[in-house]
């Protein structure tokens, strides 16, 4: 079979995966200790609870971005002749059915607390010789796990958009928006301390429906990537214009009667077919490798385009 | 400008509560038991288990006492009603009554239906050993025979150190090894060997989501810190009381 040649990153870009890693290993081991600090301080609260689940599963982006880059660069091979540039898609799918599941089943149980009028308890804790209300250990636990995602989330996200690192980019975005469900947390935890039980667990069902969106619209991005749906920038939602640029380009080309161009996404990268009619067969083999050539040079996200010469009527 | 913009908002949530939180004494109970208790009536259910609560009339033991100074310092009465501790956890969980006693010890089980307070004792249990001229414990536990009361929690961790376990019924045999608290053990007059082999975390209970309340249980029972010399006196007093027995 005919094996791909293996897809390498501009220098520039290799530094910034680089850099991009070593973010995400500092990420991951500070979301760690998000989920211990947390777990001391969950309590009975089923806010706290839904907020902890949440932070377990922001580790998965950072997991699955640091397994995938030290794999997909693989060389192509026989046994996988298109490489494992895909992997990002499927650790993608993977982590946003998880979050659909855990949102769900968060929900469910928040809702049972609300109907079943459960009223939540909060104590009290011996801290450094004095008696504290739980409660503010929670919020203080709380603003521990908002603070620092916004901060790297920042940071996370001009790296992630630089290397067009979907799975990373929509991790920043995540965190970005996190301090909403630790903002519903801490109201949940402070309207139980005013004598409101069901503070806790609305609070906790705000979080699973943050928590189901979340999941959705990683599941439905990677739906779309795994359809291979007209390819997007990384921080955009418009399609990119890449194809119509591509054709623009061949047709330019003086030996060129017309060309179309198909694209699809895999993984970081952008593979596809173009179409090209020429005016003649003169010389053809030898045009085609050229304009090949041309192509996959045209932007550094392009890994294999593949030239097809169709006869004389246009391409459709 | 949309981080700051969050950052701020927290900030200010927080802020406004925390203004509102103090005025109004925080937290506050979901069912406003501590209003009610206080210069009111505090019902205690009780389940005798000697020397946490004993049986008599009026009821004696370390619980019930630390139940009467929590009652006195809210200027409240006290009402005691016997029952089952399954009986009783029942209606706390329905909120007939504010406080069950008995030597309740912290468990998953109890934590779904009522609210613990945090263990206020952690007491080791382990071997006892007489004190005979110059006999020091043995240095560890297998094959050695030790006594304990039919109604244990020991045998398991004693089998897997070996030890042969010989239940007792009625008062405890002198002069063999015995298992129980440490401090039961100490107040029998016997040499506590180095073994922790459950640790006994006492709690009271008190009803879910009764915050102002829990805490201020909590704080009376964090207070207390004589506690080693409230068993000592209790087991004098009580000399049948086996320390812990609660299920």
């Amino acid at each position: 079979m005919k094996v791909r040649a293996a897809y390498r990153l501009p220098d520039d870009k290799h530094r910034a995966i680089e850099r991009l890693v070593r973010l995400e290993w500092l990420n991951l081991v500070l979301r760690i200790s998000i989920v211990a600090v947390m777990y001391f301080a969950l309590g009975n609260s089923q806010a706290m609870k839904a907020g902890w689940y949440e932070d377990i599963l922001s580790l998965l982006p950072a997991i699955m971005f640091l397994l995938v880059v030290r794999f997909r660069d693989r060389t192509p091979n026989e046994r996988y002749p298109y490489g494992y540039q895909r992997l990002t898609i499927i650790a993608f799918l993977a982590a946003s059915v998880a979050l659909l599941m855990m949102g769900g089943f968060l929900l469910v149980d928040s809702l049972i607390k609300l109907v079943s009028m459960e009223h939540p308890t909060i104590g009290v804790i011996e801290l450094f010789g004095h008696s504290i209300w739980m409660g503010w250990v929670m919020i203080a636990a709380l603003a521990y796990s908002v603070v620092i995602p916004l901060t790297l989330g920042f940071f996370q996200e001009r790296l992630a958009e630089q290397v067009h690192e979907k799975t990373v980019y929509a991790d920043a975005k995540m965190s970005k928006a996190d301090w909403m469900t630790g903002l519903a947390a801490a109201i949940g935890v402070l309207g139980v301390g005013a004598g409101w039980w069901w503070a806790d667990a609305l609070a906790g069902a705000l979080i699973s429906l943050d928590i189901i969106s979340d999941g959705f619209k990683n599941l439905r991005e990677a739906v779309g990537d795994t359809l291979d749906r007209h390819p997007r920038f990384t921080a955009k939602t418009e399609p990119s214009p890449l194809p119509e640029e591509l054709a623009a380009r061949l047709r330019a080309m003086p030996w060129v009667k017309h060309a179309e161009v198909r694209l699809r996404e895999e993984g970081h990268v952008f593979s596809g077919e173009a179409f090209v009619v020429p005016h003649s067969d003169d010389n053809l083999t030898h045009n085609i490798a050229e304009a090949t050539r041309a192509l996959n040079h045209h932007d550094w996200r392009l890994y294999e385009i593949v030239i097809t010469p169709l006869p004389g009527v246009g391409p459709r | 400008m949309v981080t700051h913009g969050a950052r701020r908002l927290l900030w200010l949530a927080c802020l406004a509560l925390l203004l509102v939180g103090p005025g109004c004494r925080y937290p506050r109970d979901v069912e406003g038991t501590l209003d009610r208790v206080r210069g009111g009536v505090l019902h205690v259910g009780v389940t005798e288990n000697p020397p946490w609560v004993v049986r008599g009339d009026p009821p004696a033991g370390v619980e019930v006492d630390l139940a009467r100074e929590i009652a006195a310092a809210l200027d409240a009465r006290v009402r005691w009603h016997w029952g089952a501790q399954s009986e009783l956890i029942a209606a706390l969980e329905q909120r007939q009554i504010d406080l069950v006693i008995g030597g309740l010890r912290d468990n998953p089980a109890l934590t779904k239906q009522v609210a613990l307070t945090k263990p206020y004792a952690k007491l080791p249990a382990g071997v006892g050993f007489p004190a005979g001229a110059g006999k020091a414990p043995p240095d560890n536990l297998d094959g050695q025979t030790v006594h304990v009361p039919r109604v244990n929690h020991l045998a398991d961790p004693l089998h897997d150190e070996g030890a042969r376990v010989v239940p007792f019924d009625g008062p405890p045999p002198t002069g063999q090894a015995l298992g129980g608290a440490h401090w039961w053990l100490r107040a029998r007059g016997l040499t506590v060997g180095p073994w922790v082999l459950r640790t006994e975390r006492h709690v009271m209970a008190v009803p879910k989501g009764e915050n102002a309340w829990l805490a201020l249980v909590q704080r009376h029972l964090n207070g207390v810190d004589d506690l080693p010399a409230r068993l000592a006196d209790a087991s004098r007093a009580y000399p049948d009381g086996q320390g812990g027995e609660s299920q």
